[in-house]
Order: structure tokens, then sequence, then C-alpha cells
């Protein structure tokens, strides 16, 4: 079986959309996080300015996904089957971070929750829970 | 369509926004970025579409567009249907979004999306989406229900964000 370090690395070469947004992936502390360095095109309102929604649902989804993969040991892709997002708090312009808690993991289905925050992890900006799938068709 | 109107009514912000269709949208960094043109627009109604990009891949195997960017368009193309909706300006954030994947997009294909806001009361709007990766309907890749809280002022809206006055309550 491959390391954590790898299948992530796996994952970031499979996904070029997470280059594209600049989402970063952090193993070194013992728990799995995602940070988002601030950069003005993830702005969806520029008179707050705030991020744009999708771009906090996508890192929440792509941190959701790491996390599947890393718990299941698998390095094939989870499909997203569905995703549900609440939004908390306006994303300012700033770093965010994401870190994501799997509820159950079935043979074919995992159920996933992820939050996101910004400086004050007291203050969730968004919730997202999805069910991912797991083997191929 | 806006040729027809009586000049001394004040059109409708649908009908301004139906001016401006076949554009890459410049008040959003993030539409622009990924490449989100608003095609169509009537009232309570938008349409839109993304084209098929590398760097939106999600998997590089199958050529799909990543959920991601996928939600960040939907997003888009139902925050224009709310917008559609409205009668007076207002601004408007998403409160929830929920999407199902009826099957991965096509390596290539452009994607579009239609959404319709299907009722707008004073503080809530409430929008329904589909998402397609070819013309026919039968090419229906997701579905998507949005809601959408409506911001009369521009001093609530900025009260949000101010570090000084929020206490941490919910936006």
């Amino acid at each position: 079986m491959i390391g954590p370090k790898e299948t992530i690395a796996q994952l970031i070469e499979n996904v070029p959309y997470i280059a594209h947004l600049g989402l970063v992936f952090n193993l070194e502390s013992g728990e799995f996080t995602t940070s988002l360095p601030y950069k003005p095109d993830l702005v969806g309102n520029p008179m707050l300015p705030a991020l744009h929604g999708g771009v906090i649902a996508a890192m929440m989804e792509l941190t959701a996904m790491g996390q599947v993969i890393l718990i299941s040991g698998s390095p094939e892709l989870p499909k997203t089957i569905d995703v549900s997002i609440d939004y908390l708090r306006t994303g300012k312009p700033e770093a965010t971070f994401a870190r994501a808690t799997i509820t159950k993991l079935g043979r074919q289905v995992a159920n996933v929750e992820a939050v996101a925050c910004q400086s004050d992890p007291l203050k969730p900006i968004a919730k997202l829970h999805g069910h991912f799938l797991m083997v191929g068709e | 369509m806006i040729e027809n109107i009586d000049p001394k009514i004040r059109p409708e912000i649908w009908q301004i926004m139906a001016q401006h269709t076949g554009q890459v949208s410049d008040a959003t960094p993030q539409a622009r970025a990924i490449g989100v043109i608003i095609t169509e627009v009537t009232k309570a109604n938008a349409t839109g579409t993304m084209e098929w990009r590398e760097d939106l891949v999600g998997d590089t195997q199958s050529g799909t567009i990543a959920s991601g960017a996928v939600i960040t368009f939907v997003d888009q193309i139902c925050g224009a249907a709310c917008m559609a909706a409205l009668t007076e300006p207002a601004g408007f954030a998403t409160l929830d979004l929920r999407i199902d994947y009826l099957r991965p997009s096509r390596r290539g294909h452009n994607l579009r999306t239609k959404a319709h806001c299907y009722r707008i009361s004073r503080h809530v709007a409430f929008v329904r989406a589909m998402a397609f990766d070819g013309d026919s309907d039968d090419d229906q890749i997701a579905a998507v229900q949005a809601t959408f809280m409506i911001i009369k002022s521009r001093k609530d809206m900025l009260k949000r964000t101010n570090p000084e006055t929020d206490k941490g309550e919910s936006v």
C-alpha cells in the first residue's frame, strides 16, 4: 500500500482543477487539512469583497475527497454523487482552511462532512455534506 | 425586446440583464476565471455556458469537469436567475446549494445551465437549476436546488463583513 503523501500527490496529479484553484493539502500536523491562499480571481463579489461561494464549496469538496482517499486507502478517485453546502458567513479575501470527517465509510458510498473557516477557527464560514461513490461504474 | 418598452417606464432588472448577455462577466472575477457566460435572461430565468477546459478537469482519465468548477458555474447562473426575479435592486448571498450528479460530464463537452427562480419573497429566493453537457435535454448531468438570502441595503451588506460588528451571528 502506498503512503498518504503519495496518495495525495496522485490526487493532485489526477485533478488539474486543484492547481487552478491553488488548493494546498497539509498532512504534516497529523490531521489532514487543506488551505486555500487568497488570490484576486477567487472573488465572487468585488463590492464586499467576498470569495465566490463555489470556490469555498470546491475547496470543501476536494478536502472531503482527499479524506475519503486517505481513510479508504484506495487511490481511486471517489465520484461525487451529491453535495449540499450551507453558507454561514461571508468568505473574506484572506486564506481559508478546511477539514473533513467521514461519518460512514461504506463499501460503495462514503458519507462525508466538511467545514471551512478563516482566521477564527470557531467561526466556520461554510459546511458541506456529501455522498461519494467509491467504486467504478 | 427593450426597444418596445415605453421609455417612461423604468426597465425591469431582468431586461437590463438581458441586454448584457453573451459576454464573460466582468463583475465576478471567479466567474471570469472559469469562463462563465450568461447567454439568455428572461424574468426569473437565466441560462449560461462554460467551455470545457483542461485546467478545470476533475479526473484526467475521464476528462470530466471538476465538481467544484461545476458548483461555481451553477451557483453563478442560479444567482443570475435570482437577480432576474428581483423587482428592485438588492444584494443577495447564497444560503445553501445542493447538487445531485446524474453522471460525470464528458471530455471536451461544454456545459450549459438553466436556472429558474420559482419563488422570491422579501428575504429569500428559491432557485432550481439543471446542468447539461450538450444541447439536448437528454444531456442532463446535474440537478441543483439553491436558496438565496436577499439583502436590501448596501449598509446591511457591509455590516455583515465588518469584523467590528460581526459578533458571530450568521449571515
